[in-house]
C-alpha cells in the first residue's frame, strides 16, 4: 500500500490517539479537517482512514460520545442543522465502520434513543432516528426487536421509517439463538399486512406505497407469485384485515381459497442430499460429462426454492457444489453463489464462497471487497476476519493481513484458528521470533493441548535453528497430535527437519571446535 | 476572489501563507479562495455572514465555519424551499446556459450506505443492474424500489459530475483498475481507501435534459466554485477565460491525481455541477471497485494543472497572485 500521508488526517489521528472523544466529537460535527476526506461524508472518512486497530478503539468512543448526548438538548455552539448531520454521521458510521459494541449498546436502548433523536429531525436527509434504524436493522442475533419494528409499521408515518422496519423484519433471524431465515419471513408478511391495515386507518384508499413495498420485496425474494400468495394465504388465516388491504393484495397475489385447494394437488418433494452427494461424486470423475446433469440438478432445486419458498436445500447444494466447481469452473461457482446469496443473505457461507469464485475467476477488486464486506457484515463470525487476513496475505498485502489477523486473535481469544492463522502469517512473512511468540502465548492460554499450534509451533523453532526448543516442542507436539495418517505425516515431516538440523550442527560443531 | 468583504479570513490566509510550514493541503484551499475569481460578490457578502465577525484562529476553525455556509446554504434536505446557492440567481454568472442537453454526465456515488440502508449487498446491486441492462423486469422493481429509498434521504447538495465523452475511452477499454484511473481522472481524492479496505462505487449516467428538467427546464449546471460545496483541498478553481482565446469555457476542470512524474505527462479532467435530479433505474450505469489509494502528491499534481490551466483558459495571469 502505498498510501501518501495527507497531513490532515495525520494530525486527527494523533488527535484521536491523545484524546479520543474529543477528536471523534471534531470529526463527527465537522470542527476539524480532516485532510484529503474533508469532501466525504465524516462517517465515509473514518471507514477510509481508520485502521482496523482504530476501529477497536472507536467502538467504546463512539458509545461513550453517545452516552454523553443521550436525553440533553442541541449543544448551544452547534446549529440544528449541523447537530442533525453529526448524529446521522456518528450513526452512519456505527454501522459502515462497523462498531459492534455501540450497536448493541443501541439496541438495548432503542426506545429513549428515538424520544431523544426524533427532537432533531431536519428533513428526511437530516433524520438521525432513521439512521438509527439502519443499525438497528442490521446485526440482529435474536428477536427483541419485533415490537419496535412493528410499533414502527403501525405508526406508519414516515414512510422512510416503515420501509427501514420492514428491512428490520427481512433481516431479523429466524429465532433467539440467531438461526437464519430460510426464505420468506413470516413475519415480514404479517408487518406488510400492518402496514396495510395503517394506511387504511389513514385513510389511503389506494395503498399506492403498500403496492410500492409488495412488488420490491416480490422482487427480493426470487419467489413464484403462487407462492407468495400461499404464504399470505397462511398468515391470512390468522388474522382479519381491512377489505382494502385484501383487495390491494389480490391485485397483485391471489389469495382465494379456490386456488389454494387447486395448487395443493402439485406436490412439492424436496430435493434429495443423496442428490447432492452424487452431484458432487459426477463432478470429481469427470466433469465435462457432468455439467448437463448439473445443470438440471441445479434447475431443480431452483424450482423448489421458487415454488416452496424454502430456500434451505438450494442454498446448502449451490454452497456445496459451487465449492466443487471452484476448481472447474469459478464463474459458475460465482453466480451460483450470487443466488445462495440472495436467497440467504444473512448465510456467511455464502459469501464465503462468493469471494473465492471471485478471487478464482482472477478479478482480485472485487474479491477482496466481498471479503471485507463479509468481515463487516459478520463481524461475530471468527472465519469471515481469518479469511480475509488470508486473502490479504496471499496479495501481497502482509501488514494489513497481519492486522486483521492480530484483530481476530483480540475479538476471538477462544478461537485456535485465528491465532494459528496469526502465527503462520508472521512465518511466512519471516517473522520468526514472532510467530513463536504467538504460538507460546496460544500455549499459554486455552490451547496449550492444540495440535495445529503445537506441531507449527516446533516447525517455526526449526526455522529458527533453535533445535533444542524445537526438540522439546516436538515432544510436546507428539503428545497431543491426533494419531491418524495426516497428522503423524505432519509429525513426521518435523522429525525429519529436526534430525537434518540436528546432522548440520554436529558438522558444524567440531569445525568450529577446530577453527 | 475579492477578500475584502472577509476580512477575518483574509487576515489569517495572509499569515499563513508568510509561514513556511503550512503543508500542502492547507496551502490548496488558501490558493483556491484567494484564486477562484467566480463566486459574485453577494456569494461573497453571503458567505462572510456564515463565517462570522471573530478571528479566523486556525485551519480547522475556518473548516467550521465553512461548514455553517454549506449546512445552511448547500447542503439542504429535499423539502426546504429554498435552492442551494449555486442555483440560486445569485450566481446566474456561472450557470452553463449553453450547454448540449443531449449530452450524457457520470457521476460517482459511494455504493457503501446505499446498500447498507436498504438490506442489499453491493455484489447484489451488481447483479441487478447487469439483469436491468438485459432488460429484465423484476430487475426494474428492485432497482425501482432502491432508488426510492435512496431519493427519499437524498439531499439537495449540488452534485459533482462529468461528461461521458470524457471518460468513455476508459469505460470501452474497461482496465481492472478502470475504477481508480477514473478516480484519479476527476480528482476524487477523498476515495482513497487508506485503510485497505476498498471502496464500491456506483456510475450513475443521465443526460443534461434530465438535468434541466430537474428545475423545470432552468436546472443548468454551473462551473464549480470554492463556495459549492465542502472544502476539498483537490478542488481547483476555473478562471473565467479570456473570450478571445478560450476553447472551452463550458467546464470546470479537476486535478487529475494519476501518478506521473512529468507536466508533458499531465491531462486535465472536466467537472460541473448540477442540481439533484431524483434517480431511476436506467440511471444505475456501471459498478466499480476503488482498491488503491491515491498516489500523486497533491503539491505536484497542483503544479502541473496551473499551467495547462491557464494554456487552457488563455489566462496566463491566473494563479499568480497571492
Amino acid at each position: 500500500m502505498n498510501a501518501l500521508i495527507s497531513p490532515g488526517v495525520a494530525r486527527w489521528r494523533q488527535r484521536f490517539s491523545e484524546d479520543s472523544v474529543a477528536a471523534l466529537d471534531a470529526a463527527l460535527t465537522g470542527r476539524v479537517s480532516l485532510g484529503r476526506y474533508d469532501r466525504a461524508r465524516p462517517a465515509e472518512a473514518l471507514v477510509r482512514m481508520l485502521s482496523v486497530e482504530e476501529i477497536a478503539l472507536a467502538d467504546p468512543v463512539m458509545q461513550a460520545w453517545l452516552e454523553q448526548r443521550l436525553g440533553k438538548p442541541l449543544p448551544k455552539d452547534l446549529s440544528p442543522k449541523r447537530y442533525a448531520d453529526a448524529l446521522v454521521e456518528a450513526f452512519r458510521a456505527v454501522q459502515l465502520l462497523p462498531l459492534p459494541a455501540t450497536r448493541n449498546w443501541c439496541a438495548g436502548r432503542h426506545a429513549e434513543l428515538r424520544a431523544w433523536l426524533r427532537g432533531f429531525c431536519l428533513g428526511s436527509s437530516r433524520d438521525p432516528e432513521a439512521a438509527l434504524l439502519v443499525v438497528l436493522a442490521h446485526r440482529q442475533s435474536n428477536r427483541q426487536l419485533l415490537f419496535m419494528w412493528r410499533e414502527v409499521i403501525r405508526r406508519g408515518r414516515p414512510v422512510e421509517h416503515v420501509r427501514l422496519a420492514l428491512m428490520g423484519l427481512r433481516l431479523m433471524p429466524a429465532d433467539d439463538q440467531g438461526a437464519v431465515e430460510r426464505g420468506l419471513p413470516r413475519v415480514l408478511l404479517r408487518g406488510l399486512l400492518d402496514y396495510g391495515e395503517t394506511l387504511v386507518k389513514q385513510g389511503d384508499k389506494k395503498g399506492k406505497p403498500w403496492l410500492e413495498e409488495l412488488d420490491f420485496l416480490a422482487a427480493v425474494y426470487p419467489m413464484s407469485k403462487e407462492i407468495w400468495s400461499r404464504r399470505f394465504r397462511e398468515v391470512l388465516q390468522a388474522r382479519e384485515v381491512a377489505k382494502d388491504v385484501h383487495h390491494w393484495l389480490d391485485s397483485r397475489f391471489s389469495t382465494a381459497q379456490q386456488k389454494h385447494q387447486k395448487l395443493s394437488k402439485t406436490k412439492l418433494t424436496p430435493p434429495s442430499l443423496d442428490d447432492t452427494n452424487a452431484a458432487l461424486n459426477r463432478i470429481s470423475v469427470n466433469f465435462k460429462a457432468a455439467i448437463p446433469a448439473l445443470k438440471t440438478f441445479f434447475d431443480h432445486h431452483r424450482h423448489y426454492a421458487h415454488e416452496s419458498g424454502d430456500s434451505y436445500y438450494l442454498v446448502r447444494a449451490f454452497r456445496r457444489l459451487g465449492e466443487q466447481l471452484l476448481d472447474h469452473d469459478p464463474l459458475w461457482a460465482r453466480e451460483l453463489a450470487h443466488e445462495a446469496t440472495r436467497w440467504e443473505p444473512s448465510n456467511h457461507h455464502t459469501w464465503s464462497l462468493l469471494a473465492r469464485a471471485l478471487e478464482t475467476e482472477g478479478d482480485w477488486r472485487r474479491a477482496e471487497a466481498v471479503y471485507w464486506h463479509a468481515r463487516r457484515r459478520f463481524p461475530h463470525i471468527a472465519h469471515s476476519h481469518t479469511q480475509l487476513g488470508h486473502a490479504l496475505l496471499l496479495h501481497g498485502q502482509e501488514a494489513l493481513g497481519e492486522t486483521v489477523f492480530r484483530q481476530a486473535t483480540r475479538l476471538f481469544p477462544d478461537n485456535p484458528v485465528t491465532w494459528s492463522e496469526l502465527g503462520h502469517c508472521l512465518r511466512v512473512t519471516g517473522n520468526y521470533d514472532l510467530a513463536v511468540n504467538v504460538y507460546k502465548e496460544a500455549q499459554q492460554g486455552s490451547f496449550h493441548r492444540d495440535p495445529i499450534i503445537a506441531s507449527a509451533l516446533t516447525d517455526t523453532l526449526l526455522d529458527l535453528n533453535r533445535s533444542d526448543d524445537a526438540e522439546a516442542a516436538l515432544q510436546w507436539a507428539e503428545q497431543v497430535v491426533p494419531d491418524d495418517n495426516k497428522n503423524q505425516q505432519i509429525l513426521a515431516q518435523i522429525r525429519r527437519r529436526l534430525e537434518l538440523l540436528k546432522k548440520r550442527r554436529a558438522i558444524v560443531a567440531p569445525a568450529t571446535a577446530k577453527a | 476572489m475579492g477578500l475584502n468583504s472577509l476580512p477575518n479570513l483574509a487576515k489569517y490566509m495572509n499569515s499563513r501563507l508568510a509561514d513556511a510550514s503550512v503543508d500542502a493541503e492547507e496551502r490548496s484551499h488558501i490558493e483556491n479562495f484567494i484564486w477562484d475569481e467566480r463566486p459574485p460578490q453577494s456569494g461573497l457578502d453571503l458567505y462572510a455572514q456564515r463565517l462570522g465577525n471573530g478571528p479566523v484562529t486556525d485551519f480547522d476553525d475556518w473548516q467550521n465555519r465553512h461548514r455553517n455556509f454549506t449546512a445552511e446554504e448547500i447542503n439542504l434536505d429535499a423539502e426546504e424551499a429554498k435552492q442551494p446557492w449555486t442555483f440560486r440567481a445569485d450566481n446566474a454568472i456561472n450557470r452553463l446556459r449553453q450547454i448540449d442537453p443531449r449530452i450524457n454526465l457520470v457521476r460517482v456515488e459511494d455504493a457503501d450506505w446505499l446498500c447498507e440502508s436498504t438490506g442489499i449487498t453491493p455484489e447484489t446491486l451488481r447483479e441487478q443492474i447487469a439483469k436491468f441492462q438485459q432488460g429484465d423486469a423484476k430487475a426494474n422493481t428492485f432497482l425501482t424500489g432502491i432508488v426510492k429509498s435512496w431519493n427519499a434521504e437524498r439531499d439537495q447538495r449540488p452534485l459533482f459530475a462529468t461528461t461521458e465523452l470524457e471518460i468513455t475511452d476508459l469505460i470501452n477499454d474497461n482496465p481492472s483498475d478502470w475504477a481508480e484511473q477514473l478516480r484519479d481522472q476527476l480528482g476524487l481524492g477523498h476515495y482513497s481507501p487508506d485503510s485497505g479496505r476498498p471502496i464500491e462505487i456506483i456510475l450513475m449516467r443521465y443526460t443534461v435534459q434530465e438535468v434541466l428538467d430537474s428545475l423545470d427546464g432552468a436546472g443548468y449546471p454551473a462551473m464549480p466554485t470554492v463556495l459549492d460545496s465542502g472544502m476539498s483541498p483537490y478542488f481547483f478553481p476555473s478562471p473565467v477565460p479570456d473570450p478571445q482565446q478560450a476553447a472551452n469555457p463550458y467546464y470546470g476542470h479537476t486535478v487529475n491525481l494519476a501518478l506521473v512524474e512529468k507536466q508533458d505527462d499531465y491531462t486535465m479532467g472536466v467537472e460541473l455541477l448540477h442540481p439533484r435530479i431524483a434517480y431511476k433505474p436506467e440511471h444505475f450505469f456501471k459498478m466499480g471497485v476503488i482498491a488503491r489509494p491515491v498516489e500523486m502528491p497533491l503539491a505536484r499534481a497542483r503544479t502541473f494543472h496551473l499551467p495547462w490551466l491557464q494554456l487552457d483558459s488563455g489566462r496566463d495571469d491566473f494563479g499568480c497572485g497571492r
